[in-house]
This record gives structure tokens, C-alpha cells and sequence, in this order.
């Protein structure tokens, strides 16, 4: 199947943006073709991401000489506005009941490695 | 510290506005309702809320509860942890000036209570050349270059988030221990207020 992954969300778009050579290693988004079953659990095509895209399950945060392990933050694409993402809750459902608001009909899918919200 | 309103759909914004651009009180409003929709149309009467994915529905509301995948909590405000004195959305590339807090579930006993320090009285403890330091020191706030204090219109703000800029910049020693100064001098500022859900 197609995925249509975004590389660059939200505010993250302006993290991009001020960083031009980040930007051209990760464009705004790609397509990669994935070779899965979609009745599997959408966590099984979000491994195969991790790897493709070279992010992680998770980011080591670190403060005052605290370290803590944070989630990284999956999102599917809701609708055809590019700002339409929505969390993925449930790591156990199947890739085929995402809807596929890709440009060319592709499940439109993006990692984030934002550590946090507004903190 | 504390300027109380009680709701009601009438509730006049302009005084709240005011209070908020004055900056050295908290504005506590009672009897809010406990709905994302209220809360979305009350914001949009005291400002430009942002928008954001991370948010419900990607509209004004953010909610603040333990949530965990694959183990790990989703984000740092997605946890139980207790972490510094900080300001919301500091490497977004518009800052919100005012964050409005709304309980929806009353935390267990002592849990739940939230921190505030208002940054005027940090600023009458410390010298002029401290001030200086804070306003001319650019940190990085994940690719945001930007000092810790700022004039804006002729006031002083503060742009803090020390998990920010710990996790994706490398500080040295020196830099870490000044945070850490500023963390302990925060922290003998606070004052604190648990939030109460309607009954």
C-alpha cells in the first residue's frame, strides 16, 4: 500500500523552516510504497515507519540531570486540509479503518518527535 | 495575585483582557463550564487562540491527562511527572502570551496544584547586569534562537522551558548550573492554587 507521510506538521513546519538543511533530507512529505497487510493493527505499519523514516518509538528527554522516556506521537490524516491530522489512540486497530486522505488516495500518516505540548 | 470573575454567557471580556495585559495577577473565573466548545468560544473573545494537531480535534483545546503508548507517556504534559517552572509553547514560532487552565477532574489530595511565579518579582531580586544577561543570552529552543527574557511593548517577558532546551541542544556545565540557579530562584517565588471542578 501507499503511504503519504508527512515529514513536517503543525509547528513543526517552522522548525523545518529554520532549518533549510533538515528540510532537504526530510522534504514536507513522501510517498513509500509498503508491502503490508491492512487488516493488521496500524502499530505493525507504524514500525515499518520507524525505520523508513528514521525516527523512534520515543525520545529521551533529559532536564536538571533527569532523564525520561517520551512517546513519540502518531497522527493519521482526518480530512483534505493539510492541518486536518488527528492522534492515533489505538495502536490495535487495523490499518484498513483509517480513511485515506492522501493526494492520490494514500493513507496519509505523520511521527512526531515533539517531545511535549506547549511545555 | 488572584483576580476572581464568576462565569456566565454574559461575562464581560474587556475587564479580563485588561487584568491579563496588566500581568501581575492570575484571573481566576468560577463556575466555567466543562466543555471544550465553551471554553474554544470564551478564548476567542479574550484573543487569537493557536491551533494546533496536538490539540482535540486540532482546535484551541489541549487536554492535560496521563496518557501513555508503548509504554511511554505521549508528551511531557501527557504525564504524571513533576517537572521545572516553565512556559508554555516556547519553541513555537508564536508564543502564546496567556494560557488559559481549566479542571475537569479534581486531582486526588495533594496532587493537581498548580505553580506560578510572577516574573517582575524575579526581576526586583536580581541586578541590573543579571537582567542584562537574561535579555542578551540567546538560547536555543529547538531551532528557535531566543533569550530567556524579552521587552516587548516595554515589558519585560520570559520564554522558559528548560526540557526544551536541555533535550535538543547540548549545554555545557556552566549553562546547565545557571538554569539551575534560575530553577531555585523561581522556586522560592511560587505561589501555588489547586483548582477545583464545579460540583
Amino acid at each position: 500500500m501507499n503511504i503519504e507521510y508527512y515529514h513536517w506538521v503543525g509547528h513543526e513546519e517552522y522548525y523545518a523552516e529554520l532549518n533549510p538543511e533538515m528540510s532537504k533530507i526530510r522534504p514536507v512529505k513522501e510517498v513509500y510504497n509498503i508491502d503490508i497487510d491492512e487488516s493488521l493493527p496500524i502499530q505493525e505499519l507504524l514500525s515499518k515507519l520507524y525505520d523508513i523514516t528514521n525516527t523512534a518509538p520515543y525520545r529521551e528527554v533529559e532536564w536538571d540531570g533527569k532523564v525520561e522516556k517520551v512517546a513519540s506521537s502518531c497522527y493519521f490524516k482526518n480530512g483534505t486540509d493539510i492541518h486536518d491530522f488527528r492522534t492515533i489512540d489505538d495502536l490495535e486497530q487495523r490499518i484498513s479503518d483509517f480513511p485515506k486522505h492522501g493526494a492520490n488516495g494514500e493513507l496519509s500518516l505523520h511521527i512526531s518527535m515533539t517531545i511535549a505540548y506547549g511545555n | 495575585m488572584v483576580t476572581k470573575y464568576t462565569y456566565h454567557k454574559d461575562l464581560v471580556s474587556q475587564p479580563i483582557i485588561e487584568d491579563l495585559q496588566q500581568g501581575n495577577t492570575v484571573v481566576l473565573i468560577e463556575h466555567f463550564p466543562l466543555t471544550d466548545v465553551d471554553l474554544q468560544t470564551f478564548i476567542k473573545r479574550l484573543g487569537v487562540s493557536i491551533k494546533e494537531i496536538r490539540n482535540n480535534n486540532g482546535q484551541d483545546v489541549f487536554d492535560v491527562k496521563v496518557r501513555k503508548q508503548n509504554g511511554f507517556f505521549t508528551s511531557i504534559a501527557n504525564s504524571n511527572l513533576a517537572f521545572p517552572l516553565h512556559t508554555d509553547a516556547a519553541d513555537f514560532k508564536d508564543i502564546p502570551n496567556c494560557v488559559g487552565l481549566l479542571c475537569v477532574k479534581p486531582a486526588p489530595s495533594q496532587q493537581g496544584k498548580s505553580t506560578f511565579v510572577f516574573l517582575d518579582d524575579i526581576l526586583k531580586q536580581i541586578s541590573k547586569e543579571e537582567i542584562q544577561e537574561l535579555t542578551s543570552k540567546k538560547w536555543n529552543f529547538r531551532g528557535q534562537s531566543r533569550s530567556i527574557v524579552n521587552v516587548i511593548n516595554d515589558r519585560y517577558t520570559i520564554c522558559y522551558d528548560r526540557i526544551t532546551m536541555e533535550t535538543f541542544s547540548k549545554l555545557n556545565d556552566a549553562e546547565k548550573k545557571y538554569l539551575s540557579t534560575l530553577d531555585r530562584l523561581f522556586e522560592k517565588n511560587i505561589f501555588e492554587t489547586q483548582l477545583k471542578k464545579e460540583t
